[in-house]
Order: C-alpha cells, then sequence, then structure tokens
C-alpha cells in the first residue's frame, strides 16, 4: 500500500480499495482512475480506464451485471448527506473550461483528441476587489492575485487525457492579468482582461521537463447587485511540452494548446467540484510569487 | 524549400484566425453536438442517490472517477 493511502486511510478509503479489488483483481496498489460498474451494495464488478474502447466496455459490463450477486443499497440520509458534493462558497460565480491539442500532431496518442473539462470558481470578494479597483478609473488594474494563481496554476492545464499531475503556485514563473472596465448599464458592468503567463516544472523520474505557457483574451459582465458574474468569455492561446511517459502520452516536443471557457449556470454545474477544490484554500487562497 | 513551406503554414494559420472574434475563438474549443450527448444522461453527483436509484430500478452503476469524467468532475 502506497504511502498515501497509509496516511488517508478510513472507512470510505477501505470501501474504495475493496471495490476496486472486486471489479480489477489484477490491480496492484497503483492509481484507481477509470470507470467501474457497482452493484447497489456497492461492490466492484468490472472496470476500464480506456475511453477509446468504452462502447466495447459498455456491452461487457452489462453481461458481467447480469451474472453478479447484487444486495441491497440500504441507503439512510445520513449517506446521502455524507456522499453529497461539495458546495462552493457562498456567492460564487462558476465557470465552465474546455480544452484541446490544436491541432493534434500526427502520430500522438488517440487520447490526445479529447476534450478536457472542468469548472473554476471564482470567489465574491475577488468579483467584489475587481468592482472597487476599477469603479473610478478606465485604466487596466491588475487582477486579484488569487484569482490569478487559481487560473494559472490549476486551469490553463492539459487535462485532455484526464486527470492532471499537479502544478504548484511555486512552478509559475510568469503571471500578468489585467482587467479593465469597458463600460456597462444598469446593474450590469462590463470588463475586459488580458493574460500572459508561463509555468514550468520537473520531477524525475516522472518528467524532467515540463511546461505551458500562453497568452489570455477576456471578456465578462457583472452583475454588481450580486457581485455575481453573469456572462464570461476567455480564449487562452498556449503552448505545452511534457516528456512524461505512462500509459496516455502527450504529444512529443511542444505542441499547441487552447482553453475556452464560459460562465455556467445551469444546477449541473453547482453540482459539480473544480478537480481541484478538494484542497480546500490551496485551490481557493493560494497567491504566486511572481511580477 | 523547406522554409517555403514553412511560411506558407504560418500565413495559413494567420489567415484562418485574422478577423474573428473573442465569440468565435471561444466557440471554436466548445463541445461538438457529439461531443455533448453524455450531457442528455441524468447523471447523479451523489453516490448514495445513485446507489438507491439502482436498487429500485435494477440497472448497474456506472461509477467514473477522475480519468476522463465526462462531467469534468474528480
Amino acid at each position: 500500500m502506497g504511502e498515501h493511502l497509509l496516511l488517508t486511510r478510513g472507512e470510505m478509503s477501505d470501501w474504495w480499495e475493496r471495490t476496486v479489488r472486486e471489479a480489477n483483481p489484477q490491480y496492484r496498489g497503483a492509481s484507481t482512475q477509470g470507470y467501474y460498474i457497482l452493484t447497489p451494495d456497492g461492490h466492484g464488478v468490472t472496470w476500464d480506464n480506456y475511453i477509446p474502447r468504452i462502447s466495447q466496455f459498455l456491452h461487457r459490463a452489462i453481461r458481467e451485471y447480469g451474472r453478479a450477486r447484487k444486495g441491497k443499497a440500504n441507503v439512510t440520509p445520513a449517506d446521502v448527506r455524507e456522499f453529497a458534493p461539495q458546495e462552493p462558497p457562498d456567492g460564487t460565480s462558476i465557470i465552465r473550461l474546455h480544452t484541446r491539442i490544436r491541432p493534434v500532431p500526427e502520430g500522438a496518442d488517440p487520447m490526445n483528441r479529447l476534450l478536457g473539462l472542468d469548472y473554476m470558481w471564482i470567489l465574491r470578494d475577488e468579483v467584489r476587489d475587481i468592482l472597487r479597483s476599477t469603479a473610478n478609473n478606465s485604466r487596466e488594474v491588475e487582477m486579484p492575485p488569487t484569482l490569478v494563481a487559481r487560473l494559472t496554476v490549476f486551469h490553463l492545464v492539459d487535462n485532455v487525457r484526464g486527470q492532471v499531475w499537479a502544478w504548484r503556485p511555486q512552478d509559475v514563473r510568469r503571471a500578468t492579468f489585467r482587467v479593465k472596465a469597458a463600460g456597462g448599464s444598469g446593474s450590469t458592468r462590463k470588463f475586459t482582461f488580458t493574460g500572459d503567463f508561463a509555468k514550468q516544472s520537473a520531477n524525475p523520474p516522472a518528467w524532467t521537463d515540463r511546461g505551458h505557457e500562453g497568452r489570455i483574451d477576456g471578456e465578462f459582465d457583472v452583475d454588481t447587485k450580486t457581485e455575481q458574474i453573469t456572462r464570461f468569455r476567455m480564449f487562452a492561446d498556449c503552448t505545452a511540452w511534457s516528456d512524461q511517459g505512462g500509459n496516455f502520452r502527450p504529444p512529443s516536443g511542444r505542441y499547441k494548446i487552447v482553453t475556452a471557457a464560459t460562465e455556467a449556470t445551469d444546477d449541473l454545474a453547482r453540482e459539480i467540484t473544480p478537480e481541484p477544490a478538494n484542497t480546500g484554500n490551496y485551490y481557493l487562497r493560494s497567491r504566486l510569487n511572481v511580477r | 524549400m523547406k522554409p517555403l513551406l514553412t511560411s506558407a503554414a504560418w500565413l495559413i494559420l494567420v489567415a484562418s484566425t485574422f478577423g474573428q472574434t473573442l465569440e468565435d475563438r471561444v466557440k471554436s474549443v466548445l463541445p461538438t453536438a457529439d461531443e455533448d450527448r453524455w450531457a442528455k444522461i441524468p447523471w447523479h453527483t451523489n453516490l448514495a442517490e445513485a446507489r438507491a436509484e439502482s436498487e429500485k430500478t435494477g440497472k448497474p452503476i456506472l461509477f467514473w472517477v477522475m480519468n476522463g469524467n465526462p462531467l469534468g468532475c474528480a
């Protein structure tokens, strides 16, 4: 068992460890990422982790589920509360991000053709800060530092093949993000923003050189009554590289990668926690030591 | 010959993005209708609720953990 599993061991992780082994008897203690078929009583039936063959997996899974023993769910109201998704902080604006490698270099793993999807939280106090700093002027002001850190560390990433090996604030070498008021009417104020960032890391032997850098353009509207973002558009034109090995390899050398973001006001967006949000204030309140 | 080809490719790239609005560039990355078909599935985000429904309907639970989660949920 890995050290991280010993450190985080509890009733939930014990259940998950057992379930993974039931679904995948060959499991030897590495990552448990993938998709699993479970019974109502929470036992594992089968699994896989390669999206290009998901259709075959689903047909196989239905056959195996038909043969599996299924117990009662016995779900209590306490279970439902325990498994409820993490709520965003009060007044948070939610942004939906989409990332693609474009163009996908010839010969690259098919996983590089997938679409990366995540959500980003923008806190009410960050929106308030922007409203306040642009209230009486039309010049550019710096974007709130916690928002710059959240965007560059956690969200401008290559997640098209799945979960990203985490970036850290100290990996960011350059991050300049500026916001400018752009008019508005009634209780709506409009803004434009630009950004420029670069980050690089090494974590041998997994990778010795990984980088992601680019330029960002965006605009957004804020309802001054709720201090929430009602419209958001962002486009990040980036270059990335990584010599990381493993099952799902990024393209070799430098490759182009783009991220686009829009506001997300649907119910699902409120239920889906941004991928790094379970790190709490590390996600919400990190700052960068760069200019 | 190679520098000419590189220049031509660059010119095509510039021409293809010149004049595009921010809205155009954002839309070019958003999911196609085919890529967005997952959104028609009534996903649960609460495993306990999914287990209760699985028992009620007799259907298996597809439990997606991290890698390429269609909801962007890890």
